[in-house]
């Protein structure tokens, strides 16, 4: 399959190399520094699951190897409107975009540049960074949960998630991207936020007992919203999902995105995720304090950096 | 009087120079840099009301020049127990030593070390800030309101008011320190805890409207539990707190995000946390202040980790 990483950060850049890797014919979209990196010494990751080095394709313009079958898209949130826009035109007959971006509002973003039936959605279940231009970290977990927005298995999804399968990087096809999508959210407010603000790997910020149980907090606010949304999620899914994240391998080590984005002096993305829940809670009228204090926390911070 | 400044920082340093300047005999107490620093330059104060530059009388050890009339107790917090400890027999008989530390819980910690008279609690409101080691900046006001732990109107603290007024420092004799010592907590635990975490000016956060209502919404927090603490405070402390920062602290930099800045341990514990001890003792719900409190002992931890990280060889 023909396929375009838009935006080679850490999500971009894991899913495209192992896409790759297992035969599909990878394009990555990317700017600056990893451009130049990408383009004049390829990939170089370093996994647990093996370091390898990878060539790739890479262009600032995702016009130069158009059309392709599938678009993964993986630009920070607050760039999804411009990202989408230069992606006109680039898609083949009855081809998908497939966002990968956190949050639970960018397949709804996305049909405002795209027609509806040629926009999917997925959640990325990796730990990844990019440690310096063209370098990337992969410290835990790789499957990607992905489906129609309609929840149809069509043909075009079931390529995909063989192309996923193949790789090694299928969660699941899934006939209800909305209750995975909240089930993504909710470990993104519980974690992103904390240790963004703490500063601190996920492993710190559960080790102490004050900061689990306000992860576990966020965890539940984001279940109330979800619920009201329609996603099936229960407070027992939440603790049950506290206690996987507990046990994973090297939990010092991961770093989520937000903080990478805070360490590097970048914009934090934020907004959709503790400004998607606070949204959709003033549409279902239910309070989510924890919530509204780290998205107000984050909120200044990001203006701190963005007055930089 | 003989005063010993205990904890030359940036409120120890700035009201020690006035005293020192109105003639009463000084001594400092410093550590490190700052202590060799203000040994061979002095003290340098940058002031709208007022430079002063000279030397001092500083040591690290606070016996040398014992007994003293009055201590100004000024260390952070967290370093209460062993500056209390260096200090025995350092009191002249009938003198006070006055706490002007964060939060409301450095008076019992001090009542202790050196039993119930010894103590006075203090409020210092002063917009200043340790700039380089022996060097202080005065950016706005310079007030100590402070008292007895018990009210009452003592020679020793109408002695200290004589000093004080000399010195240009215009501070107040209450009757009741210990609602003083929550109102400062009131705005502390608010405004150095969100400053701190979010590296914002107390402007900037009141800018923006969800920054301003979680101020809002920690104060409001706060004052119920200073009133099941027993302060006389009301709700219109938090709007004139709220008008005065607006329109006079709008660039001030908060003494935690000082030591953010500086990378120094942040002393957070007695403002957020104790406002979350003093709430949990009185079954008040305070879930705004128990968040920020959390992630500032988290960003705490990672402070001193990069530190550690930083400082090997």
């Amino acid at each position: 399959m023909k396929i375009l990483v838009m935006g080679a950060g850490a999500i971009g850049a894991f899913y495209g190399a192992w896409l790759q890797r297992a035969g599909d014919e990878v394009y990555f979209c990317a700017r600056g520094e990893h451009l130049r990196a990408l383009r004049e010494s390829g990939l170089e990751a370093k996994s647990v699951s093996g370091d390898f080095h990878l060539a790739v394709k890479a262009s600032s313009d995702p016009r130069e190897f158009a059309p392709y079958e599938l678009i993964l898209f993986c630009v920070k949130s607050q760039d999804t409107i411009s990202a989408a826009r230069q992606l006109v035109g680039c898609l083949a007959e009855g081809g998908a975009v497939l966002t990968l971006q956190n949050g639970v509002e960018n397949e709804a973003r996305l049909c405002e540049v795209f027609p509806r039936d040629q926009v999917m959605g997925g959640n990325a279940r990796v730990g990844a960074e990019i440690t310096a231009p063209g370098k990337l970290l992969h410290t835990v977990g790789g499957n990607a949960e992905i489906g129609e927005l309609d929840g149809r298995k069509t043909p075009r999804a079931e390529r995909i998630a063989e192309s996923f399968r193949r790789a090694g990087v299928l969660g699941e096809l899934t006939g209800d991207l909305l209750t995975l999508r909240w089930h993504k959210l909710m470990g993104n407010n519980g974690t992103n936020t904390v240790c963004t603000l703490g500063r601190c790997s996920v492993g710190a910020a559960i080790a102490d007992p004050e900061s689990a149980a306000l992860v576990r907090q966020l965890f539940i606010e984001t279940v109330w919203v979800g619920r009201a949304e329609g996603a099936k999620l229960t407070e027992e899914e939440a603790d049950l999902q506290f206690r996987r994240m507990s046990k994973y391998p090297n939990l010092n080590s991961i770093r989520p995105s937000t903080l990478q984005d805070l360490e590097k002096g970048k914009r934090l993305e934020y907004d959709a995720i503790t400004g998607a829940i606070l949204r959709a809670a003033k549409r279902h009228g239910i309070a989510v304090p924890a919530t509204e204090t780290v998205h107000a926390l984050l909120k200044l911070l990001d203006a701190g950096i963005a007055a930089r | 009087m003989k005063i010993l400044v205990m904890g030359a920082g940036a409120i120890g340093a700035y009201f020690g120079a006035r005293l020192h300047q109105a003639g009463e005999q000084v001594v400092f107490c410093a550590r490190g840099r700052n202590l060799q620093a203000l040994k061979e330059h002095g003290l340098e104060l940058k002031s709208p009301r007022g430079d002063f530059n000279g030397r001092v009388t500083v040591t690290a050890n606070p016996c040398e020049f014992a007994p003293y009339d009055l201590i100004l107790f000024c260390v952070k917090m967290y370093d209460t127990d062993a500056a209390a400890k260096s200090l025995a027999g350092c009191l002249a008989a009938g003198g006070a030593i006055l706490t002007l530390q964060n939060g409301v819980e450095s008076e019992s910690r001090l009542v202790e070390h050196f039993g119930r008279d010894a103590i006075m609690a203090g409020c210092a409101r002063a917009g200043v800030e340790l700039v380089g080691p022996g060097k202080v900046q005065h950016v706005t006001t310079g007030v100590i309101e402070y008292g007895e732990l018990d009210g009452g109107e003592t020679p020793r603290a109408l002695k200290i008011a004589e000093a004080f007024r000399r010195a240009g420092i215009f501070g107040e004799l209450v009757s009741d320190i210990f609602s003083f010592r929550w109102s400062k907590l009131l705005w502390n635990s608010a405004f150095n805890t969100v400053t701190t975490l979010t590296r914002r000016t107390v402007g900037e956060v009141l800018d923006d409207p969800d920054g301003a209502a979680l101020i809002r919404t920690l104060m409001h927090e706060t004052l119920a539990v200073a009133q099941a603490d027993g302060a006389q405070l009301g709700r219109e402390r938090i709007e004139s707190l709220l008008e005065h920062s607006r329109k006079n602290l709008r660039a001030l930099k908060t003494s935690t995000r000082q030591d953010y800045d500086r990378g120094t341990r942040l002393e957070y514990d007695a403002l957020s946390g104790g406002v979350v001890r003093a709430a949990r003792r009185h079954r008040v719900a305070v879930p705004a202040m128990e968040t920020v409190h959390t992630l500032l002992k988290l960003l705490d931890r990672s402070v001193a980790a990069a530190q550690v990280t930083s400082s090997k060889p």
